[in-house]
């Protein structure tokens, strides 16, 4: 009976084949723990979206309303709390383990040729994680997140050359909405790409030689 | 099931760029000439506020809801009307189940086709009329 | 003229060892072959697919300025209509772009029900545009309820009333929905935030489905 709904789907859909690459993906023997961190970075991604789409039930986008929104999700929402500060820690977590992962990288010296693509892809994921924490801890509006983009443009404006060109229109454009819609759809839809590419050059090139 | 090589088509094949990406580009040009005129012509109109204390006479969903409306408005029992509903959907996502003839045109295959023709039309009848009702 | 050729060819080069770049070009640009008697009938699924990107652009920019509370859900989607500039032209597109969407979905429908496409081996390409036409209409009656315009308010009560009807379940089923008796604010964030998350995550998921097996069974042949 399994095996004859196996051969249904094997014939429209080559599902054997897939899982059978997925199976047998073969990584080589010096594999250590120092490898797991990229791993644990995705793992860590993925309950920023299940707790992130938890929260966005609940989270008014309009900066009066911000704070008092986020207080009745961490007070009255069952479980409200749990999923709020596992999105924080999450966070802080997150770019900890890009952190390792980026070290573990550099001390194999993976960025070499062929993997120069993957090392960019991972740059600007790193980016891309920094500002999701930035415009994340903007966006209960409190006193916290309001000196967070005082400090940010700040310093993007003590740039040179380019600084004080991107400080005002960045200062003028912010609304609590834009922040906003930047941490949950721009940025997830960046990041997807990004990890996409990354992923499908990692299978191609397989983890890195021994030292 | 592997990719198709170019030898396999029956009656020859065509590259899908430039040959049919270029229909679907037309096509979209038209879909857009249509929508941008039609979103320029409607302009927004003010709305009444919600009320939940005050029940308007006259309430119809969106016109693809209709018919679904139609049937539950006409079907006595609403656990029945549901169940049609349901019936209807499922009818739908498992039709190539229990359709499982092996021909394709349309005119060989005559029983399906006056189901396929009746439910759309019932399905336009149905719309037109929860539009007029 | 040799030079650009050879700069060209070197610069594929580079990123055929690290992304097999050629390959990927052969795949899915120059050798992509479809038969040759395809038609314009065959143009809704891109069709609906374009609709779809559409409603993400427009989207995201409505979401710029809507604020999903009772008080002023209207109050943001008329200053996004008066005030923003292009706002007007990015709402109506929205919203009349979704009436397009729900049509073309089903014009895609049709012409694979009138050519017979869903059968073997293409059983789970039907399946699962089956589930992307629910999922549309999902969308649509999720986003209709946004404005809390009276229109919309009394239509969210009427369409959340009907799972009610089932047996056992229902008042569980009406209660979830709801997220309480009746429509209240706390709808209104649900709906929201299916609208905005859930429903496109789900969507993407069954578009991605829909588009592999395409790629792997090819596009049917025409009658």
């Amino acid at each position: 009976m399994f095996s004859k709904i196996y051969d249904w789907l094997d014939e429209r859909t080559d599902i054997r084949k897939w899982i059978r690459k997925q199976l047998e993906y073969p990584v080589p023997e010096h594999v250590t723990l120092f490898y797991c961190f990229g791993g644990l970075a995705l793992f860590i991604i993925m309950l920023q979206v299940i707790t992130g789409v938890f929260m966005f039930f609940f989270y008014v986008p309009k900066p009066e309303s911000a704070l008092e929104s986020i207080q009745y999700l961490s007070n009255s929402v069952p479980l409200g709390w749990l999923m709020r500060n596992m999105h924080r820690w999450g966070a802080t977590l997150l770019v900890a383990m890009v952190f390792f992962h980026m070290m573990s990288v550099i001390v194999h010296r993976a960025y070499q040729k062929p993997r120069e693509l993957n090392w960019l892809s991972g740059l600007s994921m790193f980016m891309i994680v920094m500002l999701f924490t930035v415009t994340g801890s903007i966006l209960p509006w409190d006193w916290r997140g309001y000196w967070v983009l005082v400090l940010w443009t700040d310093y993007i404006g003590s740039w040179p050359v380019i600084g004080e060109a991107l400080k005002d229109p960045i200062l003028s454009a912010f609304t609590v909405g834009r922040s906003f819609v930047t941490h949950i759809w721009i940025l997830p839809f960046l990041s997807a790409l990004f990890l996409f590419v990354h992923f499908k050059m990692v299978r191609k090139h397989g983890i890195s030689g021994p030292l | 099931m592997a990719k198709k090589k170019k030898e396999k088509y029956e009656k020859g094949a065509v590259p899908f760029i430039p040959v049919h990406i270029l229909k679907e580009a037309a096509a979209a040009y038209i879909f857009l000439g249509i929508l941008i005129p039609l979103s320029i012509l409607y302009p927004f109109e003010a709305m009444e506020p919600a009320n939940p204390f005050v029940t308007p006479e006259h309430i119809k969903p969106e016109w693809y809801f209709l018919a679904a409306y139609q049937i539950l408005r006409l079907v006595p029992s609403k656990a029945l009307g549901l169940t049609v509903q349901a019936i209807i959907i499922f009818a739908i996502i498992l039709l190539p189940f229990w359709d499982r003839g092996p021909e394709r045109p349309f005119r060989k295959r005559p029983l399906y086709a006056a189901i396929a023709i009746l439910s759309v039309a019932a399905y336009i009848a149905l719309t037109v009329w929860g539009m007029y009702s | 003229m040799e030079l650009i050729k050879d700069i060209n060819k070197k610069i594929l080069d580079w990123f055929d060892e690290r992304y097999d770049a050629r390959g990927w070009i052969r795949e899915n640009l120059t050798e992509k072959w479809v038969h040759k008697e395809i038609n314009w009938l065959y143009c809704f699924g891109g069709l609906s697919f374009l609709g779809f990107l559409l409603q993400i652009g427009t989207g995201v920019f409505l979401m710029m300025y809507y604020i999903p509370t009772p008080k002023d859900a209207l109050v943001s989607v008329q200053n996004i209509a008066n005030n923003i500039p292009f706002g007007w032209l990015f709402q109506r597109l929205h919203s009349i772009g979704a009436n397009a969407v729900n049509l073309l979905v089903m014009f895609h429908m049709l012409r694979v029900l009138y050519h017979g496409a869903y059968k073997k081996p293409r059983e789970l390409q039907w399946v699962s545009g089956a589930f992307l036409l629910l999922i549309t209409m999902a969308m649509s009656f999720t986003g209709y309820l946004l404005p809390w315009t009276q229109l919309s308010y009394w239509g969210a009560t009427i369409g959340t009333e009907m799972p009610g009807a089932a047996p056992i379940v229902g008042e569980w089923l009406v209660h979830l929905i709801r997220g309480g008796a009746q429509i209240t604010g706390v709808t209104l964030t649900r709906f929201y935030a299916v609208h905005v998350v859930v429903l496109p995550l789900t969507l993407v998921g069954f578009l991605g489905l829909h588009f592999i097996m395409i790629r792997m069974v090819g596009i049917s042949r025409p009658l």
